[in-house]
């Protein structure tokens, strides 16, 4: 079982004579307990373990492919597990379908609102999600007949009482996982559009969320403009973790492949890497001279590169064991707003406010 | 008025020690450990990393392929 607990200590619960003061008290000896434990295991540094680990030669990655086609700012774009197709969308309302072999358009819909800030491939290739402004989550169906309109076939499935920041389907067509600017999270069900889970926690907007590999069970991992990152048990709705080190709003999370930790990009410049296991920090990939906000991360296939999109319009790639910088890409010529690996592994998309996406390889 | 402030302080307070609770009670490992774990991953999986190690232009779909020319 990847996160054990101690029972008796979990489950004692907070008697109703307990007052304010004693409560807050409480609290903060909590917390210090917290902090002391974590400090207790903290025997080693990452980049120590992977002295002996080889270093990383030149990396050559180039921009294969640019898709030209949005009218604004591209702010999310998704995979299809067909490893080609890839749906995006923009600040003017716009998502459109794509197949990043070709560069051609597949689809486009326009969307009642502007500023569509999440978007989501459902795991059939049959659908898509996505959402903003309007503070809901909708499901297009994907018609292979290219007339039909697809907004006709529009299903409206969450219901926030703020924007929509980030959307993910689960490991089927049947449920999506949102997250808000109105600060919960939710799960629910895309036939009926019931509300199956919400999870509370984060004190302001959550921005950014992520499905734990399936291998390692029913969890996800969110980030907020509270500056924490919280991993979830979704059946629950219960916050297990919580990690609070970032100094500002963290604009992105992404599980490593294993499963065992994670990667969160925030406004604060820096990029850091939380070991859910050893329950803390064990890395932060930053440099003096990178001082704008990162908005976008993801690994690569092993989980030894790192890749962040910045608002400096450039994307940093990191070797995540020795914590340094491997490369530089140069190629948008505005802020990096959304970072995704290929399924298989073998490239990279990214959009940008400059209106397009590349595909780098 | 007063009195619901206070009691919703309260009920909030009550949540805050309880999480605080169960995230006390969660069993960790040292990051030593943990460390070695993430390390192996990496190398156990770097050969299947394309991005990693290069892949042969032919392989990866996003690479332009070898020129041909037709007579």
């Amino acid at each position: 079982m990847r996160f054990s607990i101690n029972p008796e200590m979990a489950t004692q619960e907070v008697q109703p004579n307990e007052t304010l003061t004693n409560l807050k008290a409480e609290s903060d000896t909590l917390k210090t307990k917290l902090e002391d434990e974590r400090a207790k295991l903290h025997d080693v540094e990452l980049h120590q373990v992977a002295e002996k680990v080889d270093g990383l030669g030149q990396f050559i990655m180039k921009t294969r492919r640019t898709l030209k086609g949005h009218g604004n700012k591209v702010l999310c774009m998704d995979w299809c597990k067909d490893k080609r197709r890839i749906v995006s969308s923009s600040q003017d309302g716009k998502v459109i379908v794509w197949d990043a072999f070709t560069t051609n358009k597949e689809h486009a819909v326009t969307m009642p609102c502007t500023w569509v800030m999440a978007c989501a491939y459902a795991p059939s290739g049959c659908a898509v999600a996505c959402g903003g402004l309007d503070n809901k989550c909708s499901v297009y169906p994907l018609s292979l007949d290219k007339n039909e309109n697809l907004a006709a076939k529009k299903k409206s499935v969450a219901m926030h009482t703020n924007y929509l920041s980030a959307c993910s389907f689960t490991n089927s067509d049947m449920q999506i996982l949102t997250s808000s600017g109105d600060g919960t999270c939710a799960l629910w069900d895309v036939e009926s559009g019931q509300l199956l889970q919400s999870f509370h926690g984060h004190a302001a907007d959550v921005l950014c969320l992520d499905l734990a590999p399936s291998e390692t069970g029913n969890t996800f991992v969110s980030g907020g403009c509270d500056k924490k990152a919280n991993v979830w048990d979704m059946r629950s709705g219960q916050c297990i973790q919580s990690f609070e080190t970032h100094e500002s709003d963290i604009n992105s999370v992404r599980y490593y492949p294993s499963g065992d930790a994670f990667a969160s990009g925030s406004d604060d410049a820096t990029c850091r890497l939380y070991d859910l296991r050893a329950d803390r920090e064990v890395a932060i990939y930053s440099k003096e001279s990178i001082i704008f906000g990162a908005s976008s991360v993801d690994f690569s296939l092993s989980g030894r590169l790192l890749f962040g999109g910045y608002n400096d319009y450039t994307i940093n790639v990191w070797d995540v064991l020795k914590g340094t910088r491997v490369s530089i890409l140069f190629g948008h010529e505005n802020r990096v707003s959304t970072l995704r690996l290929s399924p298989d592994g073998t490239a990279f998309c990214s959009g940008s406010w400059d209106h397009t996406l590349r595909i780098w390889a | 008025m007063s009195n619901n402030n206070a009691s919703s302080n309260l009920v909030v307070a009550q949540r805050v020690v309880k999480q605080l609770r169960f995230e006390a009670s969660v069993r960790r490992i040292k990051v030593s450990q943990a460390a070695v774990d993430l390390k192996n991953y990496c190398l156990q999986n770097a050969h299947q990393d394309h991005l990693l190690m290069g892949v042969p232009s032919n392989d990866n779909p996003f690479r332009p392929p070898k020129s041909c020319s037709l007579f």
